[in-house]
């Protein structure tokens, strides 16, 4: 059976070298031979990709069923899987060690590939030949790794007896679906890349390659931050050191490229409105892409870890070739293109909400080079000094927290102001409340005896919030107004008439929301140690711990200690914890669950460390405040992006001059909806009203013509 | 959103009491890393050797030495490499210096950017005008708009296209 | 479509635009050669005084063997490296003992009874501990078991080797500092 597996991976390989020459020639022919023969092209390699995808899946089938009948002849299943792994985590095993992740990352990256080019779609009728041939580059490349440096069907020489088992700290459900989602995220971005190059390569960097390529940034851009989302809520309740994010090299190297797409998501918005930022646009999707590979280059060769996990896997210098490719070839052709990617409108007013939108991608930017370059630190010391200097996650709070507050505030700025230009009475009309707010928390957290950082934490967390609810008032208020519905209908209609905007708000909310989260838990952590006797306590914030003792529990690969905990809330008894230590004899590795009492206000946090020599327990205790926040800001981050991505049927996007037609209008919807949140007087809305009447009056006419 | 901000106050309120002997050792382990730990601190780590160390940090401070002395002796010991947060000196300063930097190359661009693209409004305008245009024109442009609000199917992007 | 120069003024301007990702891939590649270098600070200094409790009742005190070369290892039963050095350690401690050389096993992040019956298993007879609270361990700046400190007759650590010892490295760094050589000072 593996040889059959090892056969189809080199099948795929072909195929898709093939079909990306195809593609080429489809593209460069297009201009000649007019459309037929690249359509006719365009059909021929969307079935190769389908074969190719066929080829996967069997591979993936194949691995599992390896996986499952633990058939330890193969290297990867040996190395990633044992007799004692428990049945249900041997799907881990798939993603928890190279070959498996990198096969499967492949596999993601050929469903994109025949979602984003298997069809014809009229509007990017002459985007996709080119694109085609991008996405199944990138899926060669992927695949010679697999065949080449990486074959997941490598056999042993001789079958061994048992394997090494899967990582125990992987043993956990969350890691089902967490390494997926991140590599959902960071494969993602291919489509975009891919349209982009193309958009470029053709010079039709328009309304079009953006509109369609939306739906696929949104996807990787939620992906990654719900896979860094979980990744800390796996962090917190199984590693056991109380915090759910370490700025360790891994996380950074998802975070890099989600804080460039959040950048993206924004600045395309521009682009759509104004017809400003194309080449903001367009660097920063392939900014997106190649900090996705290199953070996969970072992670799956083990830079940062140690050099000799590199020179056991051997991928290190096809992916550094890959990189040197996707960060040259793309930044070449776009300065080459430069002439393209010029504006159409210019600024009126720095202070503007595309103003702010600059300043916005600009501060996503920075935040994104800080994590990057501490995260790459270690390795330029090792360069210029030949030591490693570490930066830790000390280091990353300091730096990261004023550009976070500063984000947090353009956040609130951001849509308070109108399109083009504000004028001062408009400007104080929108921000007086929420400036008010921010004082006011500010005021009471001083009051309350806060930090200076929490003070200005406070201030920023309060006017942003009161912007968010502002704006949600001022629209309901508006609709209102204007069709004369019920308050709590027009709340409700701002979410289905308005899914983009408003979506976009509640996504906003959710990052305020973990950002209370973050603050609370991060500034307000009480935490204790104490080694304790049976019937002795220990004291933590308002809680009292009394030990009860231990027990074993069998366990088929771990030795299994629980200890009992009761807690006392302010001298009430409320409930026994069970905090425990797993001791895995094959790793020498003890795994600490900890036991969480959780509730809004906060998280009572026991790790149990384990029986000292005299036979007394040894514990850690954190109460955690507001850590509950995180968890509902994910959710809330859910939602906001199902709102804003759920596709409307009524505007559903067919054709390029679709789109464009929908982007005019809408620019008039958006003007009489800030008219009417208050954010234009009525002299500039006049003004610009006729304006964008009158260019979509002649846009609308040289459509009649054609 | 409101009672976010009113949680919020209310745990500042519970938790504004003076630095205790624990929050003391916290705040000194979380100024070195691990060493036995990839990227976590030796306040994060469950390793035996960070056990250590805070229970080492705790005795020290019993002892009356000063958090700049705790630090000091843990780097004597096991090199710059122990520190969190790189030193203010040396190679290690460019880390500090980098995110000041990249804000102001980030400013310096953004302001000669605005520079170069902000053009007051005027008549030189290349855009067409609403006078110029049909009447028929800007009524189909407003039912257009009104079709977008109120919800209708939007047919005319289908066959119109 | 373009004027002529316009395709010359393109190309001088990519340029200086991909030096930045070239460079950048450079110092990656040049970075996934380097072996990562882990200095000791300690290395020519005072080897850190301590006093050591022994498995087998009473104490040793590093100071009292001053004037003798001193090989301190840092061990632990669980450790898969530390067996494998572990008999060329009795084997060292037996060959070179008569010449003023001292071996002090220190067991750190252990448990006593797994650590009694490591040194039951390799027969190890030189003096042999448990560091308990890890303060000898942080006070040589350990990172990891095993991990072994060369101290020369005035009481100089001499070297730090990290990982397991072999006989020809014991011996190279043993032989001359029984033969009166001296730590480098920093």
């Amino acid at each position: 059976m593996p040889e059959v597996g090892a056969l189809a991976l080199w099948l795929a390989l072909l195929t898709a070298l093939y079909g990306a020459a195809m593609g080429a020639v489809a593209a460069v022919g297009r201009r000649e031979d007019v459309l037929a023969s690249a359509r006719a092209a365009v059909w021929v390699v969307a079935a190769l990709v389908t074969l190719n995808l066929g080829g996967f899946v069997v591979c993936v089938g194949l691995l599992a069923y390896a996986l499952y009948s633990h058939d330890f002849r193969l290297a990867f299943v040996a190395d990633n899987n044992s007799r004692e792994t428990p049945t249900f985590y041997t799907l881990v095993g798939l993603w928890g060690g190279q070959a498996g992740s990198l096969l499967f990352w492949t596999w993601l990256l050929s469903l994109y590939t025949v979602s984003a080019v298997g069809h014809r779609r009229p509007a990017l009728e002459e985007l996709q030949p080119a694109a085609l041939s991008v996405l199944l580059a990138i899926a060669a490349f992927f695949l010679l790794l697999l065949t080449i440096a990486e074959n997941p069907f490598a056999l042993l020489p001789e079958p061994v007896a048992d394997g090494r088992g899967l990582n125990p700290l992987l043993e956990d459900p969350g890691m089902l679906i967490h390494p997926p989602l991140l590599y959902m995220g960071f494969v993602g971005f291919a489509v975009p890349f891919a349209f982009a190059m193309a958009a470029l390569v053709h010079r039709r960097v328009d309304a079009a390659w953006l509109s369609y390529t939306r739906g696929w940034t949104l996807l990787a851009w939620y992906t990654l931050g719900a896979g860094l989302v979980l990744g800390g809520w796996w962090a917190y309740r199984v590693l056991g050191w109380g915090g759910y994010w370490g700025w360790d090299p891994v996380e950074n190297s998802a975070l890099v490229p989600w804080l460039v797409a959040t950048a993206l998501i924004h600045s395309v918005i521009v682009q759509e409105q104004r017809d400003m930022l194309k080449g903001w646009n367009v660097t920063l999707v392939v900014l997106a892409f190649a900090l996705s590979v290199l953070g996969a280059f970072l992670t799956r060769t083990g830079l940062l870890v140690s050099v000799h996990t590199f020179a056991q896997s051997g991928i290190a210098p096809y992916f550094l070739g890959f990189l040197a490719a996707v960060l040259v070839g793309p930044t070449a052709l776009l300065v080459w293109r430069l002439e393209d990617l010029r504006a159409r409108h210019e600024l009126e007013a720095v202070l503007s909400r595309e103003g702010t939108f600059l300043l916005n991608t600009l501060v996503f930017l920075a935040a994104a080079v800080v994590v990057l370059m501490g995260t790459l630190f270690p390795i330029v010391t090792e360069v210029v000094q030949g030591i490693r200097i570490l930066i830790g996650p000390p280091y990353f709070r300091q730096v990261f927290a004023p550009i976070a507050l500063g984000l947090l505030a353009l956040m609130g700025i951001g849509p308070l102001l109108p399109w083009r230009r504000t004028s001062r009475r408009v400007l104080v009309r929108q921000l007086r409340w929420p400036l008010v707010a921010g004082a006011g928390v500010a005021v009471s957290a001083t009051i309350l005896g806060a930090s200076a950082g929490v003070a200005a934490a406070a201030v920023v967390i309060g006017f942003t919030a009161a912007a968010i609810v502002q704006e949600f008032h001022r629209g309901a208020r508006s609709r209102v107004q204007r069709w004369g519905e019920p308050y709590p209908r027009a709340l409700l209609a701002l979410l289905g008439r308005q899914r983009r905007r408003y979506g976009g708000y509640l996504v906003h909310a959710a990052v305020l929301v973990i950002a209370v989260g973050v603050v609370g838990s991060q500034a307000f952590v009480t935490e204790r140690e104490g080694v304790l006797a049976t019937g002795e306590r220990l004291e933590v914030g308002r809680y009292t711990l009394i030990y009860r003792g231990t027990e074993q529990e069998p366990a088929p690969n771990a030795t299994v200690t629980i200890a009992a905990v009761d807690v006392l809330n302010e001298g009430h008894p409320a409930g026994r914890l069970t905090p425990r230590r797993r001791y895995y004899p094959r790793y020498n590795q003890p795994v600490y669950p900890p036991a969480i009492r959780s509730t809004w206000r906060e998280d009572l946090y026991v790790v149990f460390l384990g029986l000292v020599d005299d036979g007394r327990a040894s514990f850690r205790v954190w109460v955690n405040p507001l850590v509950r926040l995180i968890w509902l800001g994910g959710a809330l981050f859910t939602l906001g992006t199902l709102v804003a991505a759920w596709p409307d049927r009524r505007r559903r996007i067919r054709t390029a001059v679709e789109a464009r037609r929908q982007a005019v209008l809408q620019r008039i919807r958006e003007l009489d909806l800030d008219f009417g949140a208050g954010k234009l007087s009525e002299e500039d809305y006049r003004r610009l009203r006729d304006e964008a009447v009158a260019e979509a009056a002649a846009f609308l006419g040289t459509e009649a013509e054609r | 959103m409101i009672v976010l901000v009113v949680t919020l106050l209310l745990t500042l309120g519970a938790a504004a009491t003076g630095p205790d002997l624990d929050a003391q050792v916290r705040a000194i382990a979380d100024r070195l890393m691990c060493p036995v730990c990839q990227g976590r601190t030796v306040a994060e780590s469950t390793s035996a050797l960070a056990a250590q160390m805070r229970a080492l940090i705790r005795e020290k401070l019993r002892r009356g030495e000063t958090a700049e002395e705790i630090v000091a002796y843990f780097r004597d010991r096991y090199g710059d490499t122990i520190l969190a947060a790189p030193p203010r000196e040396g190679l290690a300063a460019v880390a500090w210096a980098l995110p000041v930097l990249a804000v102001a190359i980030g400013t310096v661009i953004v302001g000669w950017l605005l520079r170069a693209w902000t053009r007051p409004p005027g008549p030189g305008s290349t855009l067409p005008r609403i006078g110029m245009l049909p009447e028929e024109a800007l009524r189909r442009v407003e039912e257009e708009v009104a079709r977008l609000e109120s919800g209708d199917v939007d047919r005319s992007g289908r066959d119109g296209g | 479509m373009h004027p002529p120069g316009s395709r010359q003024r393109r190309l001088l301007r990519l340029v200086p635009v991909l030096l930045l990702p070239a460079a950048f891939v450079a110092v990656l590649w040049y970075a996934l050669g380097i072996e990562p270098a882990a200095p000791s600070p300690l290395e020519g200094r005072v080897a850190p005084p301590f006093t050591l409790r022994l498995f087998d009742g009473g104490a040793v005190s590093l100071e009292a063997l001053r004037g003798q070369v001193v090989l301190v290892n840092f061990w632990a039963s669980w450790c898969v490296p530390c067996r494998q050095e572990a008999p060329y350690l009795e084997a060292a401690w037996r060959a070179y003992r008569a010449r003023g050389f001292v071996l002090v096993g220190v067991n750190v992040w252990d448990a006593e009874t797994d650590a009694r019956a490591y040194i039951r298993e390799f027969g190890h007879t030189f003096p042999n501990g448990m560091d308990r609270s890890g303060a000898i361990a942080i006070a040589y700046g350990v990172r990891g078991v095993p991990e072994s400190f060369f101290i020369d007759r005035a009481g100089r650590i001499a070297r730090r080797h990290v990982g397991p010892l072999t006989p020809e490295r014991i011996r190279a760094l043993v032989e001359p500092l029984l033969a009166g050589g001296r730590a480098v000072e920093p």
